[in-house]
C-alpha cells in the first residue's frame, strides 16, 4: 500500500547513518586492537573513526531535519515536538526521549575523542580501543533491529505506523492515517523542558559523562601497557576537565530545579540528581589521588580502583535513570525503552573489563614502599579521596534501594524524610572534607618542616573563629552541627583565599587548586546557610487538628492585603501569556509611620499544557543576601459554563439548618404543586418541592423552591435560580428508608461573580542562596586554571 | 601496620558498620492493615486508589482527602488525608506511594507520588479509542 503524504527518505538515510557508525565503531575498535601490536593498521583504524564520526553528525542533522520539518509520521518528531514549539527549544526534543539522548552522548564521544586522538601519540592505539568499544555499545542502543526476536536498541527513525504496539491497529491499514486529527500536531515537549537551563543542563551533563570516559580509557591502556605510572600525565588534564564540565552540569540542574520547579530548593536529593552526583564525587577524588600519584609515584593501586570506578558509576547510573527501575521513588527518570537487558549489558561488559584487568596485572602494579609521613600533603590527600569514597557510598546505597531491592527480594522502603536522612550522613563528611580542603594545600609533599606556612595558617584559623562569631549572631544559628560546618567551611574558604595570596603571592597560573578550593568552601557554605536558615514566611497560623498544622501555604483573596512574615501581600492581577497564567503579586513593608510602600512584584505562574499536566512555575526576587521563593500551589482555572461553582449537595430533613457559603439554608417544608402532578391510569407524575429560606447574614430572608419530578420512573429537575445572590439549588435525590423524617439531597451552586477568588501561595526565604551560585563559578575557574597549567606541563 | 592501613581498615570498617546500621534502620514497604496496628508510626505505604469513592480536594485548607486500599484487601481500606495538593490526573494512577501515619480515622499522608500507565501505554490507548469512530 502507497501511504499518502509520508516522507520515507530522511528516515532511511538516517538508519543508513545508524548502520553505518555502528559498523565503522566495530572496524575502528578492531583496527586499533590490532595497531596496538601492528603499526600497519592506525591508518584503517583513524579512517573507520572518521567516518563514524561523519556518520554519528549524519544521524543528528537528519533527526534535527525532520524535528524541524515537523515530520509527524516518526515516532520520535510526533511524540516529542509540535507545530507551536519555539525554534529555540527544538534541540531540546533530542534529549526528551531515550534514543536522542543516547545520540548526544555519543556526539560529545565523537566529538572528544577527534580532540583526543590527535596528541596521544603512543597512546592512540590502546586508548582508542576502549573508546571506541564504548562507541559500539551506545550505537547499538540506536540500531532497532530484532535479532532472533531479541530487541537491540531504539531507532529515532521508527515510523508511527512501524512501532511494534500498533501493529496491527485499523489506522495502520488506512492509506491517509496522516490526515487523521491525532497525526496532524505532535504532543509536543514536556513545558518543563521548555527553560533555558533545560536547553544548557542536558548536554553539559553529558559532555561530563563523555569526558569520565578519557581518563577510563587512559587507566585501562596503562594496565594493557603495564605504563602504571606514565598514564596520569596524558590523562590528568582531561580528569580536571571532566570534574569541571560534570560538576557544572549538575548545580545547572539544580539552577534549573530552583527555577522552574516549585519543590522549594536546589536540591532534594532525588536518585536522579544523586546518580550523576556519585560519579562525580569518585572522580574528584581519582583527581586527587592522580595528583599524588604524579608527584610521588605511590598510590598506584587506588588511583586505578577510582578512576575506573568513576567511568563504571557513569554507566551504573545511566541504567538506574534509563531503565525505569526508579519509578517508586523519583519523580523524574525515563521510562522503560525495552533496553534493560542491553543496559546491563554495557554495564557489566566494562565491569568485567576493568576488573578482569586490575586483577590480572594486580601483581605488577607497583606498591609503595615506604611509610608516608603524618605531615605530609598525599597522606591528607589520601584519607581526603577516601572520605569521599565513603560520602559517595552512603549516597549510592540508598539511591540503589529499588536495585537491592530487585536483586536480593527484599522489600525495603527508601527513608521517610529523604532530605534528613541524606543530610544527617552528608553534613559530617562535608565537614571532614571542608577540613581537609583547607589545610592540607599547607602541607608540603613527603614531610612539612615547621615553616612560616604553618604560622600563616594559624592566622587564617583565628580570622576564621572571628569571622564564625559574627555570622553565627548574625544568623542566628544555634544547632551545634551547623556550627562546625559553618566553621569548616569558613576556614576552607579563608585558609585557600590566604594561602593563593601570601604563598602563591596570588599568581594566576599555578593557583587552580587554590580557587576551586576557594569556590568548594563557598558551596558547602551557601548550601548551608540556605537550608538551614530557610523560613517558610507563608506558614498558615490554622490547624486541622490540635497537632497539624494545616499547611505551609497562604490563602490569598484578591485585592486583599495580608501579612506575611516581615512582609504584606496582595494578589493584585492576573493575566495569559501564551501557556502561561500569570498572578502578579505585589510585595509591601509597612514604614515607620503605617504607611505600607511597595518593594517589588512576582509573578509566579501556572503553565497549562493539556497533555502533561498543569505546573506552578515559582517567581524569586533575589537580593543580595538573600532570594524570595515564591510559588502558587493553587489557583481556580476550572470555571463550569453557566458560571456556577463551587458545588455542595446538602443532604438535609425538614426543619434543618444548615450552613453553605456565607448563608444559612433552612428546609422548611416538602410539598407538592397539584398542576404539576397528574396520577391517572396511564400516566403517574408526582412533583414534590423543597421549601427553602436563604438567610443572608443580615437576617434577610429569600425563598427558593427548586423541585423534583417522577414521571413513569424517569427523573427530571427544575433548579432554582436566587439571581439576585447568585445562588443555584437542586432537588436531587429524596432518601425515604425513614419515612417519618425522609431525608433529600439539595445540590448548591454558588456563581463565580458572588464567590470571592483566592489562590494559595507558599513563599520561602534563602539566605545566603548567592554564595552558592558565586561558589559555583569560583570553582569552574579554578579547574579551567588548573586544566590549563596541566596541559601546559605535559 | 602502616599508617595508611591502619585508615584505610578504619574506613572499610566504617562502610561495613554503615551498611548494617542503614539496613537494619530502614523500614520495608508498609500496607494499611499493618498502618492500623502501629498507630502514629512513620511508615511508607503502597497503596490502590479507590475511584468509586470520591477524591475530595478543598483548596483553602490544601488538604486532599481520597480513599485506598491494600492491592490484595479491600477490606483494608482506609481514608488518606494528604496535606498538599492535588496531582494532575491524580484519578488515573494506579498505585500510590504515601509516606506518613495512620490515626483512628484515616492515614495522614506527607508526600504521595503516583505511578501512572507509562507514557507509552497512555498514547497507545489513545489511537484505540480515537480510532473507533472511524470503523
Amino acid at each position: 500500500m502507497e501511504y499518502i503524504g509520508e516522507h520515507i527518505l530522511p528516515g532511511k538515510i538516517g538508519h543508513l547513518f545508524v548502520i553505518s557508525s555502528f559498523v565503522f565503531a566495530i572496524l575502528s575498535c578492531v583496527s586499533y586492537f590490532l595497531a596496538y601490536k601492528n603499526k600497519e593498521w592506525i591508518g584503517l583504524a583513524k579512517f573507520s573513526f572518521r567516518i563514524h564520526s561523519i556518520s554519528v553528525l549524519g544521524i543528528i542533522a537528519v533527526l534535527f531535519y525532520i524535528i524541524s520539518q515537523h515530520y509527524f509520521e516518526y515516532q520520535y518528531v510526533w511524540q516529542h515536538s509540535s507545530l507551536s514549539l519555539p525554534k529555540r527549544y527544538m534541540i531540546s526534543c533530542f534529549w526528551e526521549g531515550q534514543e536522542g539522548s543516547f545520540l548526544l552522548w555519543m556526539f560529545w564521544h565523537v566529538l572528544l575523542g577527534n580532540l583526543l586522538v590527535r596528541k596521544i601519540n603512543e597512546w592512540e592505539a590502546p586508548v582508542m580501543t576502549v573508546f571506541t568499544l564504548v562507541q559500539v555499545f551506545l550505537t547499538s542502543m540506536l540500531l532497532g533491529i530484532y535479532i532472533f526476536g531479541i530487541k537491540i536498541g531504539s531507532t529515532p527513525f521508527i515510523l508511527i505506523r512501524e512501532l511494534p504496539e500498533y501493529i496491527g491497529l485499523p489506522f495502520t491499514q488506512m492509506a491517509d492515517y496522516l490526515s487523521l486529527e491525532q497525526f496532524k500536531d505532535g504532543r509536543g515537549l514536556n513545558p518543563l523542558l521548555q527553560n533555558y537551563w533545560m536547553t544548557i543542563h542536558p548536554p553539559t551533563l553529558f559532555l561530563g559523562f563523555s569526558a569520565t570516559l578519557i581518563p577510563f580509557c587512559f587507566a585501562i591502556a596503562g594496565l594493557w601497557r603495564k605504563k602504571y605510572n606514565e598514564w596520569i600525565q596524558p590523562a590528568l588534564p582531561w580528569t580536571f576537565f571532566a570534574i569541571m564540565i560534570l560538576g557544572t552540569g549538575i548545580l545547572m540542574g539544580g539552577a534549573w530545579a530552583y527555577e522552574a520547579l516549585s519543590f522549594g530548593g536546589f536540591w532534594a536529593w532525588d536518585p536522579v540528581e544523586n546518580a550523576s552526583l556519585v560519579p562525580w564525587i569518585i572522580l574528584l577524588a581519582a583527581g586527587h589521588l592522580m595528583l599524588i600519584q604524579k608527584a610521588k609515584k605511590t598510590s598506584a593501586k587506588a588511583t586505578f580502583v577510582f578512576t575506573l570506578l568513576a567511568f563504571i558509576l557513569v554507566l551504573y547510573s545511566t541504567f538506574l535513570t534509563r531503565s525505569g527501575i526508579l519509578g517508586d521513588t523519583s519523580v523524574h527518570s525515563f521510562v522503560d525503552l525495552g533496553l534493560n537487558a542491553q543496559l546491563l549489558c554495557y554495564l557489566f561488559f566494562f565491569i568485567a573489563l576493568a576488573f578482569f584487568l586490575f586483577i590480572y596485572r594486580y601483581k605488577e602494579i607497583p606498591s609503595d614502599k615506604k611509610d608516608e609521613s603524618v605531615y605530609s600533603r598525599e597522606f591528607w590527600m589520601f584519607i581526603a579521596s577516601l572520605v569521599l569514597l565513603l560520602a559517595s557510598f552512603q549516597v549510592l546505597f540508598t539511591t540503589s534501594i529499588p536495585v537491592i531491592n530487585k536483586v536480593i527480594g527484599t522489600n525495603l522502603a527508601p527513608p521517610i524524610d529523604a532530605i534528613a536522612h541524606y543530610n544527617s550522613w552528608q553534613i559530617p563528611f562535608a565537614i571532614i572534607i571542608t577540613l581537609l580542603v583547607s589545610f592540607t594545600q599547607y602541607l608540603s609533599y613527603n614531610n612539612t618542616k615547621t615553616s612560616n606556612k604553618l604560622k600563616v595558617l594559624i592566622t587564617s584559623i583565628i580570622s576564621s573563629f572571628l569571622l564564625l562569631i559574627i555570622i553565627v549572631f548574625i544568623l542566628k544559628i544555634n544547632n551545634p552541627v551547623y556550627i562546625i560546618l559553618l566553621f569548616t567551611s569558613i576556614f576552607a574558604f579563608v585558609a585557600n583565599l590566604v594561602y593563593w595570596l601570601k604563598i602563591l603571592k596570588g599568581k594566576i597560573a599555578i593557583s587552580g587548586a587554590s580557587i576551586a578550593h576557594i569556590g568548594f568552601a563557598l558551596i558547602i557554605l551557601g548550601s548551608l546557610i540556605s537550608n538551614g536558615k530557610k523560613e517558610v514566611i507563608s506558614k498558615n497560623s490554622s490547624f486541622i487538628t490540635e497537632d497539624i498544622s494545616s499547611s505551609e501555604n497562604i490563602v490569598l483573596e484578591k485585592n486583599d492585603t495580608i501579612r506575611m512574615g516581615d512582609y504584606y501581600v496582595s494578589w493584585v492581577n492576573e493575566k495569559r501569556e501564551g501557556i502561561n497564567q500569570i498572578y502578579e503579586i505585589e510585595y509591601y513593608k509597612e514604614s515607620e509611620n503605617k504607611q505600607l510602600i511597595k518593594q517589588f512584584t512576582l509573578e509566579p505562574f501556572i503553565q497549562l499544557n493539556e497533555t502533561m499536566g498543569n505546573v506552578a512555575e515559582p517567581s524569586t526576587k533575589h537580593f543580595i543576601t538573600k532570594d524570595i521563593f515564591t510559588h502558587l500551589t493553587w489557583a481556580n482555572l476550572e470555571e463550569n459554563e453557566d458560571g456556577y461553582s463551587n458545588e455542595a449537595t446538602l443532604s438535609m430533613s425538614i426543619g434543618d439548618t444548615l450552613i453553605y457559603s456565607s448563608y444559612f439554608i433552612v428546609l422548611d417544608s416538602v410539598t407538592t404543586d397539584y398542576q404539576l402532578s397528574k396520577i391517572t391510569n396511564e400516566n403517574h407524575i408526582i412533583s414534590l418541592i423543597a421549601n427553602l429560606s436563604i438567610i443572608n447574614m443580615q437576617g434577610e430572608i429569600y425563598l427558593a423552591n427548586p423541585i423534583y419530578l417522577l414521571q413513569d420512573n424517569f427523573v427530571s429537575f427544575y433548579d432554582f435560580e436566587l439571581e439576585e445572590k447568585g445562588l443555584k439549588f437542586r432537588f436531587k435525590d429524596l432518601d425515604v428508608s425513614n419515612p417519618t423524617s425522609p431525608a433529600l439531597s439539595i445540590i448548591a451552586w454558588e456563581h463565580s461573580s458572588q464567590q470571592k477568588e483566592f489562590i494559595i501561595m507558599k513563599a520561602i526565604i534563602f539566605p545566603g542562596i548567592n554564595l552558592l551560585w558565586i561558589g559555583c563559578v569560583i570553582m569552574v575557574l579554578g579547574c579551567i586554571i588548573a586544566v590549563f597549567n596541566r596541559r601546559k606541563t605535559t | 601496620m602502616r599508617v595508611r592501613e591502619i585508615v584505610i581498615l578504619i574506613i572499610i570498617s566504617g562502610a561495613l558498620a554503615f551498611m548494617l546500621a542503614q539496613i537494619l534502620n530502614f523500614e520495608n514497604y508498609s500496607t494499611f492493615s499493618e498502618a492500623k496496628k502501629q498507630i502514629n508510626k512513620n511508615l511508607t505505604v503502597i497503596g490502590v486508589l479507590n475511584t468509586n469513592k470520591p477524591i475530595e480536594y478543598f483548596p483553602k485548607n490544601n488538604i486532599l482527602i481520597f480513599y485506598a486500599s491494600d492491592k490484595d484487601s479491600i477490606a483494608s481500606e482506609s481514608k488518606v488525608i494528604f496535606l498538599g495538593a492535588k496531582p494532575q490526573d491524580f484519578e488515573r494512577s494506579e498505585e500510590i506511594t504515601m509516606t506518613g501515619y495512620a490515626t483512628d480515622t484515616a492515614f495522614i499522608a506527607n508526600t504521595i507520588l503516583m505511578k501512572c500507565p507509562s507514557k507509552y501505554n497512555e498514547t497507545n490507548e489513545l489511537i484505540n479509542s480515537e480510532n473507533v469512530g472511524v470503523y
